[in-house]
């Protein structure tokens, strides 16, 4: 008998090159037009070992899909993904001619979240980039021949490659693929200190950044952080977050693979919006870091950091002191019977139920979350950011309840897998007098 | 529109003459039967009985009916009525609105043997002369060498079939691009696949043989591994062939799209053509244009060879494109067999539902062109069949006009009328008896597009889809709806029940001002005159019983509507408009046979049609989220699900027995859109507005 139109044909095999969970790469659409030069398109790729032919093949068709979408869509700065059965495809344009890209398989990694996810990690990965070496297209006005900016961007992209999928794919992957994770979300966690470790901590940062040497002010910046949550920055959201990233990644101890720590200067914007180049200089006290960018051209680095060696003695023991006893209640961030997630968009900033309770979360339920952050706060494809004051709310089929609501710049995330019974009404009561209590005013539209 | 007159046929008292200025077919589809016609014509009545084999009495193709879509539907119609009328006495024509050629065997469509080629490609396709791609395009050169070299020395010697080319698919890149990386590509796909390509339309003698014609052997384990070996180096082959194809992908599209096509004719050109929100295409897997909705197929065909180009490289890679997004724009591909649809999105829907509307449009052209469509792209991708499914453009229109205002295809369910129980249960008595009486698979009976009442064998039901398509076939015809008194039949395929198959269709309107039409799924051709009598005597009792007369007192419009919310009790949400945070809601009831929906009137604020197809696009996404990747068709992903934003509040609730969807006024608390959900339901439910509301099934 005849098959009804209605059978779904099956799968075919997987080809060898499905073995890499993610491809990332970079391309300048301006180059390599010219036939036997292709590979000049290429400015980097992960996995390096991948053949350059299958590399300009991923590369031209994640060109050839936004050709094809600039048919029907204006600009092309936004982001363009592709979901596959097996993959999701995301390219983006951030300078002139200049795309960052990434093949993820649908069951790893930023692949479990969608392509709004993987948006989030090129902007990272883009980011980081800028932060190391400068934008990609003053590397290739300084070397014309794009091999100082392939080496540079390689470096940046391998290294996020080698750190998401790892040596023996044990790479840092989970910020990436749970609902919960800050980093997906593009926040930084943080800790807000009690009252007096606030002051100490405003103290040592107002004084490192009004410490002088030949007369000039050499600190532009400071950023203190603790066990990996952040505590002081005297930068702005975007910058923050950025530095964050390098700290957490580059310095921070932690059985994680951490990306390569560089030794040369980092790039950050000025007040007047264009990058400056600075040291960054790191102190440490156990778990606490303070990170300081020191102009490049200030010189004395080694007089500079007996000041504020002067300046943070004492100090730096009372405010890691204050930080450890605000972690050592094992579940300061934890709610009973909630799971949660904060973020403030603004300041870019997030605050989420401890990893080890979230870890007990089923996939069903996750898969409910991310879909309905989706909703709300992926919306927005030209920019805009969702409406305000907007909410979701879904049982799934296994009884959890999952819950999403957008603020101004904020949203909350929470999921409740114990509730099986309640309704609408109950679970808007519950969700409501979390925030009363542990975000006052946070919502209040 | 201009009907094609079958054949003659004699009646004593129905009266049917085909209206020669309206028709779905296209001109090829005339041409092509008024040819059949007149080999049919010549030949004798066994002709048609050879192949009429009724569909309930054994379905499948091994049961009698072709699998290459043979039809017997223009057949010798000539009946004799079971009032003994005897033949001849009048020569009236009844007439096949929307029948396609595909349901008959063409004595010059090709007979292929598929792709048994190693390299995969057509037997005939052949490189376009002049190609401006293999002068021009390094990287693309050595895949097309290859590919075709291959080709060549297979099918040397092989006789060019009588491929169509596109008329205005462009000459150099896009022509090449169209006829020879995809064929480099495509067929090795089909090739890897034979079963499932095969399957997929296949008889069971047919699925005993390979494509090449030898009988398929059992492999032993170390077969098997040299097998899986092979099957390896043929993936990775294919995916350096799809990489080199996808390498200079990028400066084909930009060719094509933003200079290939002829400027000032392309509709790409075109600023309105590119801002509209919603565009569909079909195209063969070939890359041959054969539908889209708004421009010119033929102007189309290098915009469509691009899409299928990505996709073919994609497909190389082992893998399935499925949605493409960038801003509010998002593009979905559905692949069925050697057709490809997309659907071009930038009003907020989402993919789900767009795939779904797809899914939709592929099952509405095979109602009228049955599998044999399928059949004749997979013999030769090349073909152009823009002919075959241009006829149906009218009813695809309708078709997609639907999905942004009427909440049947969505929710697959019917929309029924809204009627006094006695009156209901006397239409469906009747239609009952007439379906029993002719022996008829299926009765429908409809009032301006809603269903009145639907008679099935419960044992073996017909497929919501194809119904609800069904519906759409009839109520998208004007002559249907509005020639009243005339007798139609027309064969037409129900794709869930078989692709290759079809059923006749007996439809008569009973009264065109309120619409009512009667359709009768009959299995047999030659059982037109039972239908009619039957169609006789139902008329008869509905008048008697004033169910007619009822009915063409019912408003028409919009489909849905059946209750005004402010006839609604306070507590389930009723009273004025300004009262009531209630905006709209949907109560669909759950059943296999026969799932239906009840909706209220638009209120002030939806009753412009942007507001309430915006509103209807929030319902479809809050449906989609609930439903996208459930495992069972009765098992939503979502239980319940609350959305808010700045237009509206939304409510969704799916209970054993019934889906809720309720769209309040964006500062309604949840609290009261749960209690209006409870209330709702329990009115709805009540025995006496359950009859009232809905076809008993």
């Amino acid at each position: 008998m005849g098959r009804t139109a209605s059978e779904p044909l099956p799968a075919r095999p997987a080809t060898p090159s499905r073995r890499a969970p993610l491809q990332l790469f970079a391309f300048d659409d301006r180059r390599g037009n010219r036939e036997g030069a292709e590979s000049d398109k290429v400015l980097a790729f992960y996995p390096p070992e991948l053949p350059i032919d299958d590399q300009l093949g991923t590369v031209g068709l994640a060109q050839a899909l936004v050709t094809f979408m600039t048919t029907f869509t204006d600009g092309d700065g936004r982001l363009h993904s592709l979901e596959t059965d097996r993959h999701w495809w995301a390219v983006r344009r951030f300078e002139d001619g200049i795309w960052f890209g990434m093949v993820v398989e649908r069951i790893w990694g930023p692949g479990r979240l969608g392509g709004g996810a993987c948006g989030a990690l090129l902007e990272d990965v883009y980011e980081w980039t800028r932060l190391l070496y400068g934008p990609v297209n003053r590397l290739l006005e300084r070397d014309p021949s794009g091999t100082g900016a392939a080496a540079s961007v390689g470096e940046a992209v391998e290294g996020w490659g080698e750190r998401l999928v790892g040596g023996r794919g044990k790479g840092d992957k989970g910020e990436w693929e749970s609902p919960f994770g800050v980093e997906r979300h593009r926040v930084v966690p943080a800790m807000p200190l009690e009252r007096g470790a606030l002051i100490a901590t405003q103290e040592v940062v107002g004084r490192l950044l009004t410490a002088t040497h030949n007369s000039l002010k050499p600190v532009r910046a400071v950023l203190v952080v603790y066990d990996n949550m952040l505590l002081w920055s005297t930068m702005d959201a975007a910058t923050t977050r950025t530095v964050f990233n390098y700290v957490t990644k580059t310095i921070s101890n932690g059985s994680k693979p951490q990306l390569a720590r560089r030794s040369s200067t980092l790039k950050i914007p000025s007040d007047g919006g264009s990058l400056v180049s600075c040291w960054p200089v790191t102190v440490r006290q156990g778990l606490l870091t303070f990170f300081l960018l020191i102009d490049e051209f200030a010189g004395g680095t080694g007089q500079v950091l007996n000041q504020v060696r002067g300046v943070m003695s004492g100090r730096a023991k009372q405010i890691a002191g204050a930080a450890a006893d605000l972690l050592s209640s094992r579940n300061k961030f934890h709610v009973s019977g909630y799971r949660y997630l904060v973020v403030d968009s603004a300041m870019h900033y997030g605050t989420a139920s401890p990893k080890k309770k979230l870890a007990h979360l089923s996939r069903k339920t996750l898969a409910l979350l991310a879909q309905a952050q989706a909703c709300l706060m992926d919306r927005g494809p030209d920019g805009e950011p969702p409406c305000e004051g907007a909410e979701v709310a879904a049982r799934g089929d296994h009884g959890a309840w999952v819950y999403v609501r957008k603020g101004t710049t904020n949203s909350l995330s929470v999921a409740l897998e114990q509730l099986p019974d309640e309704g609408l009404v109950e679970i808007g009561d519950h969700v409501g007098k979390l925030c009363d209590k542990f975000f006052p005013g946070f919502f209040d539209i | 529109m201009m009907f094609v007159p079958v054949t003659l046929a004699t009646v004593t008292d129905c009266c049917c003459v085909a209206p020669a200025s309206e028709s779905f077919s296209s001109p090829l589809l005339a041409n092509q039967e008024s040819r059949i016609m007149g080999s049919i014509d010549k030949e004798s009545d066994n002709f048609v009985d050879a192949l009429d084999v009724p569909l309930s009495d054994a379905v499948g193709p091994q049961a009698g009916y072709t699998d290459d879509g043979m039809s017997p539907r223009d057949s010798n119609c000539s009946y004799d009525k079971g009032d003994g009328t005897e033949k001849g006495k009048n020569e009236i024509q009844y007439s096949t609105p929307g029948g396609s050629p595909l349901l008959d065997r063409s004595p010059d469509l090709p007979v292929s043997t598929g792709y048994c080629t190693p390299c995969g490609s057509p037997p005939n396709s052949r490189a376009p002369p002049g190609d401006a791609f293999h002068s021009s395009k390094a990287p693309g050169r050595s895949l097309i060498n290859i590919g075709k070299q291959g080709c060549e020395n297979q099918n040397s010697g092989s006789v060019p079939n009588s491929e169509i080319a596109p008329a205005d698919s462009g000459s150099g890149v896009v022509a090449s691009l169209a006829s020879m990386d995809l064929g480099s590509l495509m067929p090795i796909r089909f090739a890897k696949a034979d079963v499932t390509d095969d399957s997929y339309l296949s008889t069971p003698a047919s699925s005993t043989s390979s494509h090449s014609g030898y009988p398929r052997q059992r492999r032993s384990s170390s077969s098997a591994r040299f097998s899986e070996d092979l099957r390896f180096e043929e993936a990775r082959a294919q995916e350096i062939r799809a990489n080199a194809l996808g390498r200079s992908l990028s400066e084909i599209a930009t060719e094509v799209l933003k200079g290939g096509e002829g400027k000032g004719l392309s509709p790409l050109e075109d600023e309105t053509w590119r801002k509209r929100g919603k565009h569909f295409f079909i195209f063969s897997n070939a890359g041959k244009p054969i539908y889209s909705r708004y421009g010119d197929e033929g102007k189309l065909a290098g915009l469509m060879a691009i899409m299928q180009a990505m996709l073919a490289v994609v497909q190389g890679r082992g893998d399935c494109a499925k949605t493409l997004q960038a801003g509010r724009c998002q593009i979905v591909f559905l692949l069925k067999g050697p057709i490809v649809l997309v659907g071009l999105s930038r009003v907020g829907e989402s993919p789900s539902w767009v795939s779904k509307q797809l899914e939709l449009i592929f099952f509405q052209i095979l109602s009228l062109a049955t599998g044999a469509l399928l059949r004749v792209l997979e013999r030769n991708p090349g073909s152009d069949v823009r002919n075959l499914v241009k006829g149906s453009q009218g009813m695809l229109e309708s078709l997609i006009k639907g999905f942004s205002s009427n909440p049947s295809y969505l929710l697959e369910a019917f929309c029924p009328v809204r009627m006094m129980a006695e009156l209901r249960s006397t239409a469906a008595d009747t239609l009952d008896m007439a379906v029993k009486h002719c022996g008829a698979k299926c009765g429908i009976l409809l009032a301006s597009g809603q269903l009145v009442a639907l008679a099935q064998d419960k044992n073996a039901p017909l497929h919501v889809q194809d119904l609800i398509l069904l519906v759409n076939f009839v109520v998208s015809n004007s002559q249907y709806r509005e020639r009243g008194g005339a007798e139609f039949s027309t064969p037409i395929c129900m794709p869930h029940l078989h692709m290759t198959a079809f059923l006749h269709a007996y439809v008569y309107c009973m009264d065109p001002e309120a619409g009512v039409v009667v359709i009768l799924l009959m299995t047999r051709q030659d059982t037109f005159h039972l239908g009619s009598a039957a169609r006789v005597g139902m008329e008869k009792v509905l008048r008697d019983a004033g169910v007619l007369r009822v009915l063409r007192g019912m408003p028409g419009g919009r489909p849905g509507g059946q209750v005004q919310i402010d006839e609604l009790p306070l507590v389930a949400g009723g009273g004025q408009a300004s009262v009531s945070p209630l905006l709209y809601f949907v109560f669909r009831t759950k059943s296999r046979t026969c799932p239906q929906f009840v909706s209220s009137k638009p209120g002030t604020l939806l009753q412009d049609t942007s507001n309430f197809k915006h509103m209807l696009r929030s319902l479809s996404c809050v449906h989609s989220a609930m439903f996208e990747g459930r495992t069972s068709p009765s098992l939503p992903v979502h239980q319940n699900h609350w959305r808010l934003d700045d237009h509206y509040a939304i409510y969704a609730q799916v209970d054993q027995d019934w889906d809720c969807y309720l769209v309040c006024d964006a500062l309604a608390d949840k609290d009261v859109a749960v209690r209006i959900c409870k209330e709702l339901s329990k009115y709805l439910l009540a025995e006496q507005m359950r009859a009232e509301l809905f076809i008993n099934s």
